[in-house]
């Protein structure tokens, strides 16, 4: 299809960098954007804000050329824009920085910034090619080690590698895919500071996002879509954050989850006593942690993924062996015994990644379902007669849970692989509050859901609380955190550097994040701790 | 001449098929593919290169031949089910392996133990024979093994100092942030590389029959495909390694001829065992010494499926 440039349902306005119009795209009979008008102005960060589904990253990798809309027309700078790849898109400025930012964690920063480019030059040692891109650091303003392998450095420095990789392709319009998911709040700001400085040069930025106080702090403009479709293109001066959540979601905002404060028990659900556990490849990723989990309340672990939280789960729910230590569950010991012991004890487990951890997609919701239940004396008995299940009770047990997670589809026998992200996350949710009578581990358990979805799980994991068990909600989300913990400890490099009561006196977002970086209680106690310059 | 002389001379001919397998090999698993059916490849390479030297009365065009034969071979059978269709890498590889050791046995019924020569590729460094010892050792060598020879230098300095090979490199490292972040073409890239490892194997192939053993017999290679593979682990993925790899194993697979020729007090069997033991011996060595220095590790997506890719 010949895009016509005299053809257009407004005048062609000079500032426009980006024009959009009636973009479709679909993908079998799910229409992920469907007839979207879009505007992007030289000089501006225009925010695309949307629920996990709505169409945002499908829209902005269009724009990118990593997808090819199935109709529609676009223009950049009152050109017809056509991408048939990103290569194409970004020889016409175009770069799009994507949410695990695509770099090549064995090489140097340098190697990743030049890599499949044909400005870079074709032979050159290391410290040629390092030296090129020094200059090109320190003419867009980041502070970076050329030499330094990218598995080496922390998130926020890996992304912005991936930001200036862009640049030094001479982008003009970068997009940001959800920039900040796994940031700490220091490093958003200075992502945000970088932001604000290249718009300044010249630059236009499209910046995806489901979060909206992010909106408010950065973006001159923005588009809310749902379902696929644009419901508003805002101001920003003209709106807040009650109003876009209104757009967002289709509907008012429920009222806030809030955790109401409960008395919890002494009994000790799950307590662990100078915890050390080594990774896969043998080197200590949690060194000497201690703690205690009563029974009724929430104890929430903040940090930056990578920090020794997925192993501390795992040695909690008893699927990795402590190296040293002592654990116990409901005053029993458990050092040493395996994960069926730990199941039989009464502890839930959300692991991290529920996939191939959490389910077993290509086996049936029933027997998914039931993977637990087994352990426990009381539900085998109803499930099995002798070596054999009694089918019929396994698909009343598994409706159940579907019913309880609020599952889209009613029927057992389907595969767990067929259903959804969101779906199986809420299946999980189900099945291991039902295992979890002293103590749940739950790691990102809201990670993939929508707002509604996830507040809804808040609201059941507090109603668990109520009724008495403890939970150990581990989570990159300070949101979460903060709504749910009573008690808020920080993990970094494999420690307990913080614990708070979340209760009497919660901490700012600030000092958690700080803490989350690797600050020292020291280092809080100076006044001035540059957070600008990143860390 | 001494027997050194000759036995090292024998090594680095022994050595030189080893060495232009392991190369192509490497190339190939620099962009992530592992291809474990070299051995099939080599013996496709052996077959074409025989019958197309008898044929021609020429070598040089048996070899050429040959090479020309693994790549058609090798991106028939290996580049469209692993690059094309991305299925996953190790029974393609053995498809190669079997699908050679058929093809190679169909085509050469009727050209076995008949014997030819390469005397025409023979050539002489020049003015090597002015010093003594060496000219015995290297000085006068059919072209391919000094091929053989200079081409690791040449992978060595493209996978460290160019574009090109940087690429190459970010390729086996992560297909999926090479392709989507950094916006190199994989596929093409990986069908290429399928193509230099066809030419190379079977070049390989060619050179050990046409020009190291001199005739074609039912599965020649005996193996050498395999050791190729062991032949580039041992090299840590590195150039320059291959050469020191390619040229001890060489000397192992002719250790039974000359524990023969010397008398030795031991069974041939157990000297013809020697590469094969070796190899498993300096796996065994290398995998201890990686876990202890973290050195020459393998490239990290070697191996997986490219389905993944969009």
């Amino acid at each position: 299809m010949q895009p016509d440039r005299s053809v257009g349902d407004e005048p062609d306005v000079p500032e426009l960098k980006l024009r959009l119009r009636d973009v479709r795209k679909s993908f079998g009979p799910l229409r992920a954007v469907d007839g979207v008008d879009f505007d992007c102005r030289i000089g501006e960060v225009h925010s695309i804000l949307g629920e996990n589904g709505a169409g945002k990253s499908t829209l902005m990798n269009i724009v990118a050329g990593v997808l090819s809309p199935d109709s529609g027309e676009m223009w950049l700078d009152g050109e017809p824009y056509e991408p048939t790849s990103p290569k194409r898109a970004m020889r016409r400025g175009v770069g799009m920085v994507h949410q695990n930012y695509q770099l090549v964690p064995r090489l140097s920063v340098a190697e990743n910034l030049f890599l499949g480019w044909e400005g870079a030059p074709r032979v050159a040692s290391l410290e040629k090619l390092a030296a090129i891109a020094e200059v090109a650091i320190e003419k867009h303003g980041f502070h970076m080690k050329p030499l330094a392998k990218v598995r080496e450095l922390s998130v926020g420095e890996q992304q912005r590698v991936a930001i200036l990789r862009a640049l030094v392709r001479g982008a003009s319009l970068l997009i940001l895919d959800e920039p900040t998911a796994t940031l700490t709040p220091q490093e958003c700001d200075s992502l945000f500071a970088i932001m604000r400085r290249l718009v300044g040069d010249g630059h236009v930025l499209i910046f995806i996002t489901h979060k909206l106080r992010e909106v408010m702090a950065v973006s001159s403009r923005v588009t809310v879509l749902r379902a696929g479709a644009r419901v508003a293109t805002l101001p920003i001066a003209e709106c807040d954050e009650r109003t876009l959540a209104k757009e967002m979601l289709g509907h008012d905002v429920d009222s806030p989850v809030k955790s109401s404060r409960v008395r919890r028990y002494k009994e000790v659900a799950l307590s662990l006593r100078g915890g050390t556990v080594v990774d896969g490849r043998g080197s200590r990723v949690v060194s000497d942690v201690s703690l205690e989990l009563r029974a009724r309340e929430i104890v929430g672990i903040a940090g930056v993924s990578g920090n020794g939280q997925r192993e501390l789960s795992e040695a909690a729910a008893g699927v990795r062996p402590l190296r040293t230590g002592r654990i116990e569950v409901g005053g029993v010991d458990l050092t040493g015994r395996g994960a069926a012991d730990f199941i039989r004890a009464g502890v839930g487990y959300i692991p991290e990644d529920r996939l191939t951890a959490g389910m077993v997609l290509r086996e049936s919701i029933a027997r998914n379902s039931i993977m637990k239940a087994l352990y426990l004396d009381s539900d085998r008995k109803t499930l099995t007669r002798g070596p054999f299940l009694k089918l019929g009770e396994v698909q009343r047990f598994a409706r159940q849970l579907l019913d309880q997670g609020q599952v889209s589809t009613r029927d057992p026998k389907v595969t767990v692989g067929s259903l959804s992200g969101g779906n199986i996350q809420r299946l999980l949710i189900a099945r291991e509050l039902r295992a979890a009578t002293r103590a749940l581990i739950a790691v990102h358990p809201t990670r993939g859901l929508d707002v509604g979805a996830m507040e809804r799980a808040w609201r059941i994991f507090l109603a668990a609380r109520d009724a008495g068990v403890g939970i150990l909600l581990i989570s990159e989300d300070l949101d979460e955190v903060l709504t749910l913990s009573d008690r808020v400890l920080v993990m970094y490099a494999g420690r307990i550097v913080g614990e708070f009561d979340n209760r009497e006196s919660p901490p700012s977002r600030e000092h958690l994040g700080l803490l989350m970086g690797g600050a020292t209680a020291a280092e809080l106690e100076r006044p001035a701790v540059g957070s600008e310059a990143g860390r | 001449m001494n027997t050194f002389e000759l036995y090292f001379a024998a090594a680095l001919l022994a050595g030189t098929p080893l060495l232009l397998a392991a190369t192509g090999e490497l190339l190939a698993e620099t962009v992530g593919l592992l291809n474990l059916g070299i051995e099939g490849l080599m013996l496709m390479g052996a077959v074409v290169g025989v019958v197309t030297t008898l044929k021609l009365h020429s070598p040089e065009m048996g070899v050429l031949a040959g090479a020309l034969a693994g790549m058609v071979f090798l991106l028939i059978f290996y580049a469209i089910p692993v690059v094309l269709l991305g299925c996953e890498q190790v029974l393609p590889g053995f498809g190669v392996w079997f699908i050679g050791l058929g093809l190679s046995q169909l085509i050469g019924s009727h050209y076995e133990n008949t014997t030819v020569s390469s005397r025409s590729m023979i050539v002489s460094i020049p003015g090597i024979d002015r010093i003594p010892v060496v000219k015995e050792m290297i000085g006068s060598f059919p072209w391919p093994v000094y091929l053989a020879f200079v081409l690791p230098f040449g992978v060595a300095w493209m996978l460290a100092r160019t574009r090109h090979g940087r690429n190459m490199r970010a390729i086996g490292e992560d297909p999926v942030a090479a392709s989507a972040g950094a916006g190199i073409a994989v596929s093409g890239w990986r069908t290429f590389y399928v193509a230099v490892n066809g030419l190379l194997g079977g070049f390989a192939g060619a050179v050990l029959a046409v020009v190291a053993i001199g005739e074609w017999g039912v599965d020649v290679t005996a193996g050498r495909g395999f050791i190729a593979l062991a032949v580039v682990i041992f090299a840590a993925w590195r150039g320059m390694r291959l050469i020191v790899g390619a040229y001890i194993f060489g000397g192992l697979l002719i250790l039974a001829d000359l524990g023969g020729a010397l008398g030795w007090p031991v069974p041939s069997e157990f000297l013809a065992l020697m590469p094969y033991l070796g190899a498993v011996l300096i796996l065994c060595v290398w995998a201890l010494q990686a876990r202890h220095r973290g050195i020459g590790a393998a490239p990290t997506a070697l191996g997986m499926s490219s389905s993944r890719l969009a």
